[in-house]
């Protein structure tokens, strides 16, 4: 008797777990507040900056010396990572360029210029650097690796899936980390997150801070992707001890404060120091995105306008494209989404791109055209939580009742990582059918 | 007694699975012989750099040193040729194809009795000394002909010392600088 009393009450009690959980919030300001402070990015640009005044000494007396600049451009580049600074980038590749134009064919210059070429977003040009160093065939292995990754950036996971198994090599970091990324573009999110593991077990091996932060961050972004909020939040704290200046943690750690707690408050705070020691757009486009949640809509298009203002500047390239093109669809402004969808097609077709200009041909009101590209380009092609949605509202719109049903309830399984707003929207949608 | 043949069973069944890729069964941990690979081997300073071409490097680079010859001499001696095209015999009295043969062999030699030096004038390749000038060495025995005094603008490198002194005592390296 006493025993089913207890057994009772242990019911009651997981009951009550269950029911209770989802209000405790996840994201609390005690275990991160520490790491919100400029110190630790000055501390690594400090760093960075005496060893690019080393090296700027040494072109300085010896003009024109290609050890010296190549070394000058990836310290460059890391530094652009760092700082957000985008005329850093511009540094790095003007200085690779220099190299190339003079000594044309060195493997090592051609794949740093693909790897910046990526981080512009600039995917054609970065395809043309790595076929060429693949061609010549030193460093195999990492012009395999990095051609993959242009691959499943231009959509052809046939040609990246073929790479990687050309050069299959489970134990190897480089390797798990690209067949994780296959795995996530093919729709297998679970795979992919035990890739992302297995490589975060091997930077473990390694000892190298540096690699284990990134690998950590990114499998916290794929628990958010999985839903699984709260390990991808201790994913980011363990993230950070290993690099107390991982700023792509605190934003992720920023977003949960928002999508999961809904506490704005919190997620705009950590946003705005981000801002505060970080010139990108990106912030912006976030910070919109809470104005729109607490439906403060001056300050949305206050927020909004800042992001387009800034992330169009020349300077950024293509870098935030695929953001521009969707904010002007739902601004109305079709004919420049269109263009931008277009010019984002060319420069990478993959399904991704081809939603943009299907929801912007939708928001132009064609909506039998919009339909045909979601089918031939993107209906099944990609489980991307943005494509599902747009794909699930345009067959709603053509009547196909059933078929949006699906999308939109796959959509809204990511609910976490497409917010709180589109959440809203989503169940509106599906309310309308 | 059932209990050890069941783990005995599950134990079988990880390993079948662990053939697939990424699977959850997988050992975390990867083992010690397969987490390096070779990627890189040099004997005598820029051999490799200079008469191996770019889309060999990789082969180049994980091939034995006893397997190098067969392999790589030919490639060797094209490239010598290409370089030096009038080459006859250099001041060893070695001929192109004999010379190629023993580059493309890239080992370091050493004596284990007598003065280490790269080339002193009266030891060949007993060693290395820090204080080699190995490269003016290598662009003499390519360029310089029989006598050594062939095209005389390409046989030397112009470096004769390190820029700061190296040290009489360990890691008889210079000071970083």
């Amino acid at each position: 008797m006493k025993n089913i009393a207890f057994l009772i009450l242990f019911v009651l009690i997981v009951l009550a777990a269950i029911f209770i959980n989802p209000q405790i919030e996840i994201a609390h300001g005690t275990d991160y507040d520490h790491y919100l402070t400029e110190e630790h990015l000055q501390k690594n640009q400090k760093e960075l900056n005496s060893r690019i005044g080393f090296w700027e000494e040494k072109l300085a007396a010896a003009p024109g010396n290609f050890v010296f600049q190549k070394k000058l451009a990836g310290l460059y580049a890391s530094s652009f990572k760092l700082s957000g600074d985008i005329s850093q980038l511009h540094r790095s590749d003007s200085l690779l360029q220099q190299v190339n134009m003079r000594l044309p064919g060195q493997v090592g210059v051609l794949q740093s210029l693909a790897a910046n070429a990526i981080t512009r977003h600039a995917f054609l040009e970065s395809e043309s650097y790595i076929r060429e160093a693949f061609g010549i065939g030193q460093n195999k292995f990492a012009s395999s690796l990095m051609l993959a990754d242009v691959m499943l950036e231009r959509g052809n996971l046939l040609e990246a899936e073929l790479l990687l198994k050309d050069i299959t090599s489970r134990s190897h970091f480089d390797f798990l980390i690209r067949e994780a990324k296959l795995h996530d573009q093919s729709d297998e999110l679970d795979k992919a997150v035990r890739c992302m593991e297995k490589a975060a077990e091997l930077a473990k091996a390694s000892g190298d801070a540096g690699v284990i932060n990134w690998s950590l961050s990114n499998l916290a972004d794929m628990y958010g992707h999985q839903g699984k909020v709260k390990k991808a939040y201790e994913t980011y704290l363990e993230a950070l001890r290993y690099d107390p200046a991982d700023l792509h943690a605190l934003k992720g750690i920023a977003w949960i404060a928002f999508s999961k707690d809904k506490n704005t408050e919190e997620a705009r705070r950590i946003l705005t120091f981000l801002q505060s020691i970080h010139p990108v757009p990106d912030y912006d486009l976030l910070l919109a995105e809470i104005a729109a949640y607490e439906q403060n809509a001056p300050k949305e298009q206050e927020y909004q306008d800042a992001f387009v203002r800034e992330a169009s500047r020349p300077v950024y390239g293509n870098m935030y494209k695929s953001y521009l093109c969707q904010l002007k669809s739902n601004e109305g402004e079709v004919a420049e989404a269109l263009e931008i969808a277009t010019q984002e097609i060319r420069e990478r077709p993959h399904p991704m791109s081809y939603q943009l200009l299907a929801w912007a041909t939708f928001r132009k009101g064609d909506k039998a055209l919009a339909l045909d590209i979601m089918e031939k380009h993107v209906i099944g092609q990609t489980g991307e939580p943005n494509a599902l949605f747009h794909a699930g509202v345009i067959l709603k719109e053509n009547g196909r009742r059933k078929a949006a049903e699906a999308q939109l309830n796959a959509a809204l399984g990511a609910s976490f990582e497409l917010g709180p707003v589109v959440a809203k929207e989503i169940e509106t949608q599906l309310r309308q059918l | 007694m059932k209990n050890i043949l069941k783990t005995g069973f599950m134990a079988l069944t990880v390993m079948a699975l662990s053939f697939t890729a990424c699977n959850e069964d997988d050992p975390v941990t990867p083992t010690d012989d397969s987490r390096y690979m070779q990627e890189d081997q040099m004997g005598r300073p820029a051999i490799n750099t200079v008469f191996v071409s770019a889309g060999d490097k990789d082969d180049f680079n994980v091939t034995t040193p006893s397997k190098q010859g067969a392999a790589f001499a030919s490639k060797f001696n094209d490239k010598l040729l290409a370089l030096n095209p009038g080459y006859s015999t250099n001041a060893l009295g070695l001929d192109a194809a004999t010379f190629t043969g023993i580059l493309a062999t890239d080992v370091l030699t050493v004596a284990t009795q007598g003065k280490t030096t790269f080339f002193d004038g009266a030891n060949v390749l007993t060693g290395r000394a820090l204080a080699d000038d190995v490269i003016s060495v290598e662009l003499l025995l390519i360029f310089g002909g029989p006598e050594g005094t062939g095209n005389p603008g390409l046989t030397d490198d112009n470096v004769d010392a390190n820029d700061k002194a190296f040290l009489n005592t360990f890691p008889y390296l210079a000071t970083p600088h």
